[in-house]
């Protein structure tokens, strides 16, 4: 048996070292990081067309829109269909508004899924700018979603360095939403 | 044989690896939790709250404890002024807020099935006083019995005034703790339900988020404990036209108010969160100050309020209690 065991390590150590090689390749290529995105392709999808003409050149050449792009433009789209009206929230009795109602909840939470895909793509913010005008603009919104997309908007373009005018000279966003907007 | 059991220990050990690498960038979150230790209180839960809410709103007084507020920040020597405190130390919050919250009960609590009404007249103060938020919506029974339609879910306050109503002390009996006398709106008796508990439907959120939030709503209802006479548990008025909830009674005439104290209270902990909040967690709470803090009623919107709780002023938060 002792013998047997003497003939047998030699293979064994071979085969083993080039299994573990195999393995220790695979393992490496599950646990590598990811590579950072692709750098932001002229966009066509309406959604995230940019806010300003200075932001993006026009596209000569149609190109794919990437994974991210794709995904944010989803994040406004769900954003939109459900978030409520002002006269939405004015059906809802006392109880239901007696705190954050669920409806305003909610959007707060899509809101701050598309705050955070700006944040961990910055070539998304073009798109986040024009998503927080036409929000702050939108005059059927609560005044609280209003005055949080102005925030935003004033803070994205300090901290993208874009060049786009401020919201608090747009005539279409009402002095009630600039002044609530202050509060912050 | 030893050479083939290392090689055996190795590939387990790899197979391992890989195998923990793959969970680990499963589960690794976008919105981080924050360790949250546990800090004692002293609230009183009704045996009907869930072992989950009891968790959560002790989580959430714990938070406190993590965002320690900045006292030379005007936001926070604000906020501290409208309280009446000196120190805004997590154990002076904690302090204030005690004082004010007591006792916890779930959302349904019937508060006509637990009272009873203590033999003889009680000896309220101001009492001919009713606050401009609930003239003329409040009805006796026939049978003696009260029956109100107020709004706020401070069951404490609530159930002091309807026994000034009746010129009867109330006792609440409260499943697992006893019977509470309400002598004063500063027992304390809150009532917990969904708006403190939405549905997340499945969706990860920083816990400090959700703990921010549960604690603006707690430093709110514990303001409903103040007040006397017309400012009796400053109770919200009407919402003028032109706000997100025209017409509901959802918004506050004082300016030292509920929905004031309690969106101060949840804008000074995101402040003080800084960088351990995400970016996601900062917006949240972001709308979620802008919605209460934009439901003020000014002296404009209604101008004919009563003396000593007038519409756009501080009102007097000094408690009322029964008199011996």
């Amino acid at each position: 048996m002792s013998e047997v065991n003497e003939k047998i390590p030699g293979k064994v150590i071979v085969l083993g070292l080039l299994f573990l090689t195999i393995v220790a390749l695979m393992v490496w290529m599950e646990i590598k990081p990811e590579a950072p995105p692709e750098p932001m392709p002229v966009i066509h999808s309406e959604a995230l067309e940019p806010a300003t003409a200075k932001m993006a050149e026009p596209a000569t050449q149609p190109q794919e829109i990437s994974e991210t792009q794709k995904h944010f433009g989803q994040l406004i789209e769900d954003f939109k269909s459900s978030a409520p009206t002002q006269a939405d929230l004015q059906k809802l009795t006392a109880q239901q508004v007696h705190y954050t109602p669920e409806v305003i909840f909610k959007s707060a939470l899509r809101l701050g899924d598309i705050a955070q895909a700006i944040a961990d793509h910055k070539d998304l913010a073009a798109a986040g700018l024009k998503f927080y005008r036409e929000c702050a603009e939108n005059s059927a919104s609560p005044n609280s979603l209003r005055a949080s997309c102005y925030v935003r908007h004033e803070k994205l373009i300090e901290s993208s360095g874009l060049i786009e005018p401020s919201l608090s000279k747009d005539s279409q966003v009402s002095d009630h939403v600039k002044s609530l907007a202050q509060k912050l | 044989m030893k050479s083939s059991r290392l090689v055996a220990t190795a590939l387990f050990f790899l197979a391992c690896l890989s195998a923990c690498s793959k969970h680990d960038s499963s589960t690794s979150s976008d919105q981080p939790d924050i360790n949250i230790p546990a800090v004692g209180n002293h609230m009183l839960f009704e045996s009907s709250v869930s072992g989950e809410r009891v968790a959560a709103l002790n989580e959430s007084i714990s938070s406190i404890y993590q965002v320690t507020l900045d006292p030379s920040e005007v936001d926070v020597i604000s906020m501290a002024r409208m309280m009446k405190v000196d120190d805004v130390r997590p154990e002076a919050l904690q302090q204030w807020l005690e004082k004010r919250v007591s006792y916890v009960v779930n959302d349904g609590f019937d508060i006509q099935a637990h009272a009873s009404l203590a033999d003889g007249t009680a000896n309220y103060p101001f009492p001919n006083d009713v606050p401009d938020a609930i003239k003329g919506k409040l009805k006796k029974n026939v049978d003696g019995s009260i029956d109100a339609q107020v709004i706020m879910l401070n069951i404490g306050a609530i159930s002091y005034f309807l026994g000034k109503y009746v010129h009867r002390l109330v006792n609440l009996s409260l499943d697992g703790i006893g019977v509470v006398p309400l002598v004063s709106p500063r027992i304390g008796l809150l009532e917990i339900g969904p708006g403190m508990f939405p549905d997340m439907q499945g969706k990860k959120v920083q816990n400090i988020l959700l703990d921010i939030f549960r604690a603006g709503i707690l430093f709110h209802e514990a303001r409903h404990s103040d007040g006397h006479g017309v400012g009796l548990g400053f109770m919200h008025a009407v919402c003028p036209p032109g706000s997100d909830y025209a017409g509901i009674n959802a918004c506050d005439a004082s300016t030292n108010g509920p929905y004031t104290i309690g969106s101060m209270m949840q804008k000074n902990l995101m402040k003080a969160c800084g960088s351990r909040c995400t970016e996601h967690t900062m917006t949240v709470l972001e709308l979620y100050y802008l919605d209460l803090s934009d439901r003020l009623v000014t002296s404009f919107n209604v101008p004919g309020t009563s003396a000593g709780a007038e519409a756009g002023t501080a009102w007097d938060d000094a408690p009322e209690a029964i008199q011996p």
